[in-house]
């Protein structure tokens, strides 16, 4: 990124804007990391194990995270402050009060007029606590953020951490958790950072928290991210709420997750258990999302924060845990007697031994093989390329100009009657690249429809085919319902099991994406090597730019999260049953169900056909314009070098007879001096990025749908 | 058993007796169709409690049905694979069986940590488990596998006790399993807080905390205990909030907190017994001839077998 503007340098103008434009949309890049994971796996730890500063998000024993906390890396701008929290507004805050969100919306939908009490309880009892806390403030605060310039724990206490819970030990005048109950999310601006992408980590409160109004703030932020990391905690390996949580996410791009089994040091044996614990959820995972590869890591945020701790005492460590770093090889026997945690070489031995062996690295691994493949992986490499091929563009074009002026050179020494003779062949050069500049900007359009017609083909096949199969699958459901109801067997029985069809437009979805983007592909395959090869022709004898490895990036998939959105399908069987029962006759509630299914999924449906279109369109658009960017960047240059040319020539023609004068000929010297560097400067560059490239290619591995 | 539970115990007694010596003059089909309700209600009654030990999976419920077992019979893996009930009594010889739908076959051991034999593994419903240690104990174990979602088996028992982790302190899908608990069992209900001892003094006074304040209302006491181990330490937890037990110092707060549920049982079971006999007593008035204990004309049978066989039905239910 940070050769952008040393680029910029070197290439022609329209280069130039080219470039300016893939850093704009660099700068927007960011991988967005979500943590997730059931109340009391440890989330928290382990991001602040991961960022490595173990004190950065308060922790506690009972669940304590209540906001969504989203953790920038290497994105702070000059003006930004290192922490902002927002509050819930007016609005926000009334929805909540009045039981809002999705579990409402879809009991409201299904059951008129239903009440859920409980998230009144909850409701009134947040309320009281907020006033409770902020009294008057309370309503001041509302829909304003608070800023601050430097970041401590103290502050993120305040404002994304519960507090006590019960009013009765409330102290009044303890700061922690003052403002927890109407902050919505903070951002918090870190320096570093783990990764070599520019990431936010997003920190989560638990699911399945009792609580429900925190879980509905989590479900809503799931959405946006790229990537997934779900904590599961060692001595309840992925429980049946982990798997419920893992299938919210099902509609998600299933070869980003990583899962991070926590907390194996509360193991009784922890070499054997984890070996076990890790067996197990493979097997499970493998069973929930079959054909995929999600790495699985074990390991201990603890062990990997008591690493990084700067304590000189830290805690000491339990028998157990000691007793499997002696078994690891990680400590010595003898250590484990003396005062081992003293200072010295040991110590930092001991440090790296314990971050080794809290997981972490092979998180940070698993997560930039992953972050390659994720979207911003693949617009990184799509910028990457252009800039490459801008460099190397630019060093042919300086190639091109040097040996233009050592003729120029050369020609200061002809006579005016042999540049005259020059100046009708720059003339018909000069014609034929304004005649290739036209020839390119007509076929850019072309394509530019062609390549529409096709996405615009793709998608009403895709909605097509989707549509038909929900209807295949409401039909059957319809087929099913009407028949157990005519058998006399009670409703509930009968359910709903919406994941089935959710996983069937999944594939269907996934599988015509890849079509829609093979296609495009394929037109751009067929569409670079007549532009080479018309550049070959302009710029004969430079080595032509290398076809680009289109092939080698596979265009990635929108996010599936719409299939993930709730649907009434999704409801627990209480609430079926109480739908069943308003229902008469067999035939309307099949009726009734199947009008249910389409309507439902149609809008799921939709939304998954517009996120691919703006990703096809994206990608089309990005690919045509910077091919043909290089391209015109690479016209100008030549036209612009035989328009100098010329008019030295002209120059020349009109000098009767006579020899350049001396300074124009120092000129040219200095000009060629000026163009070796940058020559220099872009084939820098250029290999440069070719490392860049390389290192962002996805790991070999055999891909899997 | 409580004192009003050996009286009515008694009573009942002495009417069968009564009605053996003939002193209530019926028809001897009726009698005895009496005298086989009044037996079975008798026995309904003397049954010891289940106490069905239930909660998610790995939350020590296995443990905890070790620890009031006395015995480490049942063995205990982090990863929930023992999806089958194990029903802990008291036998006079220790024995292990494993009960399918292919009847009742008797296993050598049930060592720890073994896997069961595999033939076994369809159609497997449940182990039963006689021990002679439980005895004195007063109730039997149902030891279930992990919940998932609903709690199989709640027909069965009479108390439960709910397992949970300290360290995963209180969840939905948890609070949504004991919400769909019958009202009766959760009227006697503890929730056992496992693991402690994974927590320090003032972590587990906050984790209690969050039970009260979540859970509180649906159990009628929680205990913590460390569950690993038979070392209670329950000192931190005098001056608690109502509903948190307490050990006297000698029994474990788990064993003391249970025996109070137990007593509240059998007190139950009493006043439903003593309902059921004025039931009986009631219904059978009009049907003998008056005055009803001398009284010499035959009983009208037929709808005295009916009454009988709604007696027997009402008996099932208890």
């Amino acid at each position: 990124m940070q050769l952008a503007p040393r680029l910029a340098k070197v290439v022609e103008p329209s280069g130039q804007s080219l470039v300016e434009e893939a850093g704009r949309l660099l700068e927007r890049q960011v991988c967005r990391i979500a943590v997730i994971g059931q109340i009391k796996s440890g989330k928290s730890s382990f991001i602040n194990a991961c960022v490595q500063i173990p004190d950065l998000l308060p922790t506690d024993v009972t669940p304590w995270t209540t906001a969504v906390t989203h953790l920038h890396f290497v994105q702070r701008r000059q003006d930004d402050p290192a922490a902002v929290f927002h509050f819930f507004n007016e609005e926000e805050w009334q929805r909540i009060a009045e039981g809002g969100g999705l579990l409402r919306e879809l009991t409201e939908r299904l059951v008129p007029g239903f009440e859920p009490d409980l998230l009144r309880q909850q409701i009134n009892s947040l309320r009281h606590r907020a006033a409770n806390r902020l009294g008057p403030q309370l309503q001041e605060l509302m829909g304003q953020c608070h800023s601050y310039d430097s970041l401590s724990s103290d502050v993120l206490l305040r404002y994304v951490c519960s507090g006590e819970l019960s009013s009765k030990s409330l102290n009044p005048d303890s700061d922690v958790g003052r403002f927890s109950d109407i902050t919505r999310a903070a951002d918090v601006h870190c320096p570093g950072g783990p990764f070599a992408f520019p990431s936010t980590i997003i920190d989560t409160p638990g699911t399945n928290d009792p609580f429900l109004l925190r879980d509905e703030i989590t479900r809503r932020s799931l959405e946006s991210a790229d990537l997934y990391i779900v904590v599961l905690t060692a001595r309840q390996p992925l429980s049946d709420a982990d798997v419920a949580l893992l299938r919210i996410l099902r509609g998600l791009h299933k070869e980003r997750f990583v899962v991070f089994i926590n907390r194996i040091d509360d193991l009784t044996d922890i070499s054997q258990d984890q070996r076990e614990v890790r067996e197990y959820v493979e097997q499970r995972i493998s069973r929930e999302f079959p054909d995929s590869r999600i790495p699985v890591i074990t390991g201990s945020a603890r062990w990997a924060n008591a690493a990084l701790s700067s304590d000189r005492n830290p805690q000491p460590f339990d028998r157990r845990s000691l007793a499997y770093f002696v078994e690891t090889g990680l400590m010595r026997r003898e250590d484990l007697v003396r005062t081992a945690q003293a200072d010295g070489p040991q110590r930092s031995d001991l440090k790296e031994a314990l971050l080794q062996a809290s997981g972490v690295p092979a998180v940070y691994k698993a997560i930039n093989d992953l972050m390659a493949e994720s979207r911003s992986g693949h617009v990184l490499r799509q910028v990457a390329q252009c800039y490459a091929e801008l460099a190397r563009a630019s060093e042919n074009t300086i190639q091109g100009e040097l040996s233009e002026l050592r003729d120029m050179q050369a020609a200061a020494h002809t006579t005016a009657q042999q540049a005259g003779a020059q100046l009708p062949r720059l003339d018909a050069e000069l014609r034929q690249l304004g005649e290739v500049a036209g020839i390119i900007e007509t076929s850019a359009k072309s394509i530019d429809e062609q390549m529409r017609e096709i996405v615009y083909e793709e998608i009403s096949r895709m909605r097509h085919v989707l549509s038909a199969e929900v209807e295949r699958y409401a039909a059957d459901e319809r087929h099913v319902l009407t028949d157990t109801l005519r058998r006399g067997r009670g409703p509930s029985e009968w359910r709903c099991e919406a994941d089935t069809l959710r996983r069937r437009l999944a594939q269907i979805f996934t599988e015509g994406f890849h079509q829609s983007a093979h296609r495009l592909v394929d037109l751009q395959t067929r569409v670079s090597p007549e532009l080479h090869q018309l550049m070959s022709m302009i710029v004969p004898g430079s080595n032509p730019p290398r076809e680009p490895d289109v092939r080698g990036f596979p265009m990635p998939q929108p996010n599936l999260s719409s299939l993930s959105t709730a649907v009434v399908l999704d409801l627990d069987t209480p609430w079926w049953s109480a739908y069943l029962l308003r229902q008469p006759s067999p035939e309307q509630r099949g009726d009734e169900v199947y009008e249910l299914i389409t309507t439902e999924f149609g809008n799921v449906i939709e939304d998954l056909i517009g996120k691919a279109e703006m990703s096809l369109m994206g990608y089309g658009a990005n690919m045509t314009k910077w091919s043909f960017g290089i391209c015109n960047s690479i016209i100008e240059a030549l036209r612009r070098r035989r328009e100098d040319l010329r008019a030295a020539y002209d120059g020349l023609a009109g000098e009767a007879g006579g020899t350049a004068a001396p300074e124009s000929v120092e000129r040219r010297d200095r000009d060629i001096a000026e163009l070796r560097a940058r020559l220099g400067e872009s084939a820098t560059i250029g290999g440069r990025l070719e490392e860049i490239l390389s290192e962002l290619s996805p790991p070999a591995r055999t891909r899997t749908n | 058993m409580t004192e009003a539970m050996q009286i009515l115990v008694g009573l009942i007694a002495d009417a069968r007796s009564k009605l053996k010596r003939a002193e209530i003059r019926t028809g001897a089909e009726a009698r005895d169709t009496l005298d086989a309700a009044l037996e079975k209600l008798q026995r309904a009654l003397h049954r010891n409690p289940v106490v069905l030990v239930a909660g998610e999976s790995n939350s020590g419920k296995t443990s905890v049905a070790n620890l009031l077992s006395g015995l480490d019979v049942l063995p205990s893996a982090v990863i929930a694979n023992t999806a089958v009930p194990v029903h802990l009594k008291h036998g006079v010889v220790p024995s292990v069986a494993a009960v399918t739908n292919r009847g009742r076959i008797p296993l050598a051991t049930l060592a720890v940590n073994e896997p069961l034999p595999k033939f076994l593994y369809s159609g497997l419903e449940r182990i039963h488990v006689d021990l002679p240690s439980m005895r004195n104990a007063g109730f039997e174990i149902l030891d279930t596998p992990g919940c998932h979602g609903q709690v199989e088996l709640c027909e069965e028992a009479d108390i439960l006790l709910w397992c949970s982790v300290a360290a995963r302190p209180w969840t939905e899908s948890e609070r949504r399993a004991v919400s769909a608990l019958p009202a009766r069992l959760r009227e006697r209900s503890l929730l056992v807080i496992t693991h402690k001892d994974m927590l320090s003094q003032s972590e587990g006074e906050r984790v209690l905390d969050r039970y009260n304040e979540f859970a509180g209302e649906l159990f009628s006491g929680i205990v913590m205990i460390d569950a690993a181990t038979r070392g209670f330490d329950t000192d931190w937890l005098l001056d608690k909030p109502a509903g948190v037990r307490i050990g006297d110092g000698h029994r474990s707060a788990l064993e003391s907190s249970l025996d109070e549920l137990i007593d509240e049982y059998w007190d139950h079971r009493a006043v439903t017994g003593r309902r059921l006999c004025r039931h009986i007593a009631r219904s059978i008035k009009p049907l003998l001839p008056a005055p009803a204990i001398s009284g010499k004309s035959a009983p009208v049978l037929d709808p005295f077998a009916t009454l009988m066989s709604n007696i027997a039905g009402r008996l099932k239910t208890v």
